[in-house]
């Protein structure tokens, strides 16, 4: 509970120190609206003119969109600077951090606290769209697939959390982690765009076993959307994202012993 | 009571690849390069002691500091604070010490500098009474009164470095250590920091280690002096000891007018001083002003020419230490 208070202490500050250049706050949030807008409407327009892709309906792969829009969005406003840990360890500002009584990794969530408006209003826009139409076709219905949604979107931001945290501790031993980064977070976030299906073997394999970051987005909508798997898919997936995590949370915290700062 | 024992500090550092795809092959190299920072390091400070801790850049100052206060982890041997072990009790440990990294604020950079306060207080889980009861006594040591609502990034460096100070004393940590708090700072300021280390040695108790290169630091505050080159701890004393061990090493370079007539090799080499460099017109003359006055090596010196001019130089004592060790 303390922490919690603290939590929202910090990021209040951090909050209020972007606010000090409120222009950028305002631009940058339209810039990923716009960013990731166009990106879908360009997908959604090729998707739409071939009737859908690896089986997958115009919908049904905005649905995949949304949640992923919502993973980012959760994962960047809780934890931008796991996500950019290559500074702290570049530069030795995690110093800072280990000065004080309070857990490492709570302080560095605060830090760049972003609400990230861009993202979800447009991760809200499509879901809202995409279940709307689902649920015309007869497909779902619409509040229990939604209220699915959001137990799918809770595992995959913890998913996508631990992911960024095993990339950053990585970073104790090889100081350098943005191109590992760009593997295991941005290059699967963009193949979880799509139904896994239109992807070969190998890979399918690849990003529900070695980086199962398939789990955020593709195997939790095989349930809600296209009911091929049961139910108890949300609980497993659950299950495995908080494993990962506990893993993922042992590994920073023996990797922090090799931290190297820097020298003055 | 800080207890440090056989503390040694081995940096492995990746040696980093060039060309395509550099960050993911140097992730993956094996190769190594070994730095030894810190060797077999002991030491012992009693609380309420002031500690000076010099030695040249790179000597293993920061790294030492670093250690003691939970941020790096020794590659081998032990440190202990009050009992108790800075890495594997850091958050229990970090309470009962106050760190300043002269180089690097630790306030919140973009805020007014009061709430850079708030928020250690509520990570130090001060109450309010506490908090506002330190406030008051700080605001009226370090003078925090001027700049207290101006955000960060706006301050001079003298008052910054006043901020950063109470911000390592808002939990009235019993320990501080000060990694070159005067650097960059101009006369007036640096005085003024000064006495208030001093105030908060001899009035508050404090322990305090300071690292500086700044000599005038080490005489007006320091009881003791720890002398670091190359990792290893080459002394610790008084500094007056420290000073009579180097002595008063100076450098006279003396201009003549017309020719120069030194005497012969042997007669030279039964002088009191040395001559280490000759061109042209001026001799460049070493002595230790222990052992020899300036005006008997111009008595010497006056008696092979006519001299013109005379320079004296004491070269930085940091230079010396270096020299010697």
């Amino acid at each position: 509970m303390n922490w919690i208070r603290l939590y929202i202490r910090l990021a209040g500050a951090s909050f209020r120190a972007q606010m000090q250049y409120k222009f950028n706050f305002a631009f940058s949030s339209l810039m990923a609206f716009g960013m990731f807008g166009i990106e879908f409407l360009t997908v959604g327009t090729v998707i739409y003119k071939f009737g859908g892709v690896g089986g997958w309906g115009v919908y049904e792969v905005g649905y995949l969109f949304a949640l992923m829009m919502f993973n980012r969005a959760l994962y960047r406003m809780f934890a931008s600077e796991i996500n950019g840990f290559e500074k702290y360890l570049v530069e030795g500002l995690l110093d800072q951090l280990l000065l004080r009584p309070v857990p490492v990794l709570l302080v560095l969530m605060t830090r760049q606290f972003r609400p990230m408006l861009g993202e979800l209003f447009l991760g809200g826009t499509i879901l809202t769209l995409s279940l709307q139409q689902l649920d015309a076709a007869g497909q779902i219905v619409w509040y229990t697939a939604l209220a699915k949604s959001f137990a799918a979107i809770l595992s995959g931001a913890i998913f996508t959390f631990s992911f960024g945290v095993l990339t950053a501790t990585v970073g104790f031993w090889t100081h350098r982690i943005d191109d590992l980064r760009r593997i295991t977070d941005d290059a699967t976030t963009n193949a979880c765009y799509y139904p896994l299906t239109i992807y070969p073997g190998w890979m399918r394999m690849m990003l529900l076993t070695v980086l199962p970051m398939g789990f955020t987005s593709y195997v939790p909508a095989l349930h809600i959307i296209r009911g091929e798997i049961g139910v108890w898919v949300l609980p497993a997936t659950l299950l495995f994202a908080l494993l990962l995590l506990m893993g993922a949370l042992r590994f920073w915290r023996f990797g922090i012993a090799h931290y190297q700062s820097t020298g003055t | 009571m800080i207890i440090v024992s056989n503390v040694s500090k081995t940096f492995k550092i990746p040696i980093a690849k060039e060309g395509r795809f550099k960050g993911i092959r140097t992730l993956f190299s094996r190769e190594y390069r070994a730095v030894q920072a810190v060797r077999h390091l002991q030491m012992r400070i009693e609380p309420g002691e002031f500690v000076g801790y010099i030695g040249p850049n790179g000597a293993g100052k920061s790294t030492t500091i670093k250690m003691l206060s939970g941020i790096l982890h020794p590659t081998s041997g032990e440190i202990l604070i009050g009992g108790a072990n800075p890495q594997r009790q850091r958050e229990q440990v970090v309470r009962k010490l106050g760190v300043v990294f002269g180089q690097r604020t630790q306030l919140w950079w973009d805020l007014p500098v009061s709430d850079s306060f708030d928020i250690l207080a509520s990570m130090y889980k001060l109450d309010a009474r506490t908090y506002n009861e330190q406030m008051r006594t700080l605001t009226g040591v370090l003078g925090l009164d001027e700049f207290i609502d101006t955000p960060v990034r706006k301050l001079s460096l003298g008052q910054r470095m006043r901020g950063d100070l109470a911000a390592a004393l808002l939990h009235n940590p019993d320990i501080l250590f000060l990694d070159e708090p005067t650097i960059g700072l101009d006369v007036v300021a640096k005085k003024q920091i000064r006495a208030y280390l001093k105030h908060l040695n001899t009035e508050w108790g404090k322990t305090i280690l300071l690292t500086t290169h700044d000599i005038d630091d080490i005489e007006q505050l320091c009881s003791r002096v720890i002398v670091i080159n190359h990792g290893q701890s080459i002394y610790d004393g008084s500094l007056d000891t420290l000073r009579d061990r180097i002595g008063l090493p100076s450098i006279m370079k003396i201009a003549f007018n017309g020719i120069i007539e030194p005497p012969a090799e042997e007669e030279l080499a039964s002088l009191p001083f040395t001559i280490t460099e000759r061109r042209d017109q001026i001799l460049t003359i070493t002595c230790n002003r222990n052992e020899v006055t300036a005006m008997t090596v111009l008595r010497h010196v006056s008696e092979w020419g006519d001299v013109q001019d005379v320079h004296m130089e004491e070269p930085d004592f940091e230079d010396v230490i270096h020299r010697i060790y």
